[in-house]
């Protein structure tokens, strides 16, 4: 009995907790289908607060989405802007990563350990302190204004680096060097044996690095001041009160690829971390 | 293992979930552009510009005239059939009625045998004024009669001075001599008076001096009448032809016709009004103490009218004409409130212009130069301040987009369809003129 109760009230609490990560969610989901008037109407601010927070719709409408579709191009032309950013960034970043990540985690070098370090520092600085120099380096190289410049920022990942670098840790030396005695070279061992092993981690660290590309915010808008070129995330921060209907179609709009990114590949998240905790 | 199956039931669906909301998406890239295009509101823009403006009021000319001269006839006719229109141009000589043969006839009879008559009774008159004797007779006896009337007034005189010298100083004459001289004197006149009575009883009948004043006066009323009905035979001839046409006695303009066919028009009714050369014609209108302000006696008068010239075939054909005019005078109207607006029309110089059915007036004011001038219909009142506002356009620099943007602008000054405004335009950014939809603060438009 005492039992039961702790877990139902273990339960609700965890409930109560979701309920309040949840809720902007709920929120943008079901205001998305409101009309504009109701709206306005529930948000008008009166003394600097809002009038409530409404989350059935007394008429369901699509007429936001209509708007998102059909009225603001832009939100398309940016949707592709961001899987353009995206998409290459994560693939590269990927690439690089497990390369730098098997070097640190399998090979011995000299250094190698003061440069995991460098990576750990950079991993921990804000993203905000590096952008200057990043804008500085892409200007030299006349690469501002480019979303190549974008790319080129994000395909380094320390976060990505460390994430894997501690899942091929796991991986035994012994198969290496089982394959090393039978003959295989680097690029055999790396692709045949290490990469089929570091699957998950992989996945983990595309999910993350994806979710992390998709809403980037900061460098496209000092980087790219082009706003053709600028991906989604820099238009959602535009949205603004007249157009706050259109701003929740919006964001369940942009919400959708990150959401099927990540219930496709939940599992290796949840693997991919679990690891680099528990090393 | 069920839950495996179950998981990678979900992972499908997710997939085709995926696929499918990619391929939607890659769709609308291409296709919401155009129906994002389709949708904008269609808008014309106009630029700010440094404008000469002139403000124009039209109405409808109406010609007005100081007076109008009216034609009588004569005699009293019965007009079988009217010959003359509107507006027609009469000059003398023409003809502007169809008589009856009978009546003409009579009426020249008539006057014929008025005139006889007069004549019979003057010679009557004469007859019994003065008697049957030559002139030379008559002239004879008048100087004779004239002589006698002198004489009579000496021997009057002198008899007057004897008396009164016997009155005042009776020793110069005896008092036999001075009677004898008075006796001589008094028969003397008595002589001279009697020699005048004969002959003046010789010169006329024996009759009272009433008598004689009265037969003068009617002679001389009776020859009047023949003067008179001499001159009514006269202009009776000369104003109908040989045909029966009544013909005109003036020249002028008809400007409206006051007899008709099959109708006795009498010299108290006038047959038509008619204007000539020495009618004062005019177009006269009224306007609003507003427009006073603007209209003054410089601003210019155009008038488009119509006008028939003959095509050499015969007929006419209607052509446009223009005239430029100035305005005369302008005085307030007590009783409307308003101003009344005077252009007068010379009726030979403008006879085309009098004669016209229809003309459309327009007077222009002289050009004011408005700078940042824009259309007053740009102008919107703002619907969340106490102001003005005008919707800009603007292409953004990124997207090439015509972006609609909201901006609160003063009116400087107003003229007409126009404002000068304070306000700043940028050289890209042009005004909406027009718009298919109401339009709203960063809405994005495409020019019609």
């Amino acid at each position: 009995m005492k039992k039961k109760l702790r877990v139902t009230t273990k339960y609700i609490i965890i409930s109560l907790i979701s309920l309040v990560v949840l809720m902007p969610f709920i929120v943008m989901i079901t205001n998305s289908f409101m009309q504009t008037q109701e709206i306005i109407a529930n948000y008008s601010t009166q003394s600097g607060e809002y009038q409530k927070l409404s989350l059935i719709p007394t008429q369901v409408t699509l007429n936001q989405y209509y708007n998102v579709f059909f009225r603001q191009s832009d939100y398309i032309r940016q949707f592709w802007n961001s899987v353009i950013l995206t998409f290459p960034s994560v693939i590269i970043q990927i690439i690089i990563s497990f390369m730098a990540a098997y070097a640190l985690a399998k090979i011995k070098f000299p250094g190698r350990n003061i440069i995991f370090i460098i990576i750990l520092i950079i991993m921990l600085l804000p993203i905000q302190v590096t952008l200057v120099p990043n804008f500085m380096v892409l200007n030299l190289l006349n690469l501002t204004n480019k979303q190549i410049g974008i790319i080129l920022i994000n395909i380094f990942s320390p976060l990505a680096i460390c994430l894997l670098r501690q899942y091929l840790m796991y991986i035994p030396d012994e198969t290496i060097e089982a394959a090393k005695i039978d003959g295989a070279g680097q690029l055999h061992i790396i692709f045949r044996i290490i990469l089929p092993q570091a699957k998950g981690g992989i996945a983990a660290v595309a999910i993350l690095s994806f979710i992390d590309s998709w809403n980037m915010v900061e460098q496209p808008l000092i980087l790219l001041n082009d706003t053709m070129k600028q991906p989604l995330s820099v238009l959602m921060t535009s949205y603004n009160y007249s157009n706050i209907g259109v701003a929740f179609a919006a964001g369940v709009v942009f919400m959708i690829p990150a959401l099927i990114i990540f219930l496709l590949g939940q599992e290796y998240i949840v693997e991919g971390i679990k690891l680099y905790r528990s090393k | 293992m069920e839950d495996k199956q179950i998981m990678q039931n979900i992972k499908k669906i997710i997939i085709k979930f995926a696929i499918v909301f990619f391929i939607v998406m890659l769709v609308l890239l291409f296709f919401s552009k155009t129906v994002e295009t389709m949708l904008k509101p269609m808008v014309t823009t106009c630029k700010p510009e440094t404008k000469a403006i002139r403000d124009t009021y039209e109405f409808k000319a109406l010609v007005n005239y100081e007076s109008t001269k009216k034609a009588y006839p004569e005699f009293n006719y019965f007009i079988e059939e009217v010959l003359i229109e509107e507006n027609q141009n009469i000059e003398q000589g023409i003809p502007i009625a169809k008589l009856r043969d009978i009546d003409v006839k009579k009426g020249r009879n008539e006057l014929e045998q008025a005139i006889s008559n007069i004549e019979t009774n003057i010679s009557n008159i004469e007859r019994s004024l003065y008697q049957s004797e030559d002139q030379e007779d008559i002239a004879h006896k008048e100087k004779q009669l004239e002589i006698e009337r002198k004489n009579l007034e000496s021997k009057q005189k002198e008899l007057e001075l004897h008396l009164d010298i016997i009155d005042e100083n009776n020793n110069i004459y005896s008092p036999v001599d001075a009677e004898r001289i008075k006796r001589e004197l008094e028969q003397a006149v008595f002589a001279l008076e009697t020699n005048i009575y004969n002959i003046e009883k010789s010169l006329y009948q024996i009759e009272t001096q009433e008598d004689r004043a009265q037969k003068e006066k009617q002679l001389k009323i009776e020859r009047q009448n023949l003067e008179i009905k001499q001159e009514e035979l006269e202009l009776y001839l000369s104003i109908i032809d040989e045909g029966n046409n009544l013909l005109s006695r003036v020249d002028g303009m008809a400007v409206n016709i006051m007899f008709a066919d099959q109708n006795y028009t009498n010299i108290t009714t006038p047959m038509f009004e008619y204007i000539d050369e020495t009618i004062d014609a005019a177009i006269i209108w009224d306007m609003s103490a507003d427009n006073r302000k603007k209209y003054n006696m410089e601003s210019e008068l155009r008038l488009d009218y119509i006008y028939y010239e003959d095509n050499g075939e015969g007929s006419t054909i209607e052509k446009n004409g223009i005239a430029e005019l100035s305005i005369d005078n302008i005085k307030y109207n007590a009783e409307n409130g308003k101003y009344t607006y005077t252009v007068l029309l010379n009726t030979q110089k403008h006879e085309a212009i009098i004669a016209s059915p229809n003309i459309n007036a327009t007077i222009s004011t002289d050009p004011i130069m408005l700078e940042n001038a824009i259309p007053i219909s740009t102008i919107h009142d703002d619907p969340e301040e106490d102001g003005k506002i005008i919707y800009v356009v603007r292409e953004d620099i990124h997207t090439k987009e015509l972006i609609v943007r909201k901006v609160p602008i003063i009116i400087k000054e107003k003229y007409g369809m126009y404002a000068s405004v304070d306000y700043s335009f940028s050289y890209n950014e042009s005004i909406v003129l027009t718009t298919s939809k109401d339009l709203n603060n960063n809405m994005k438009v495409r020019l019609r």
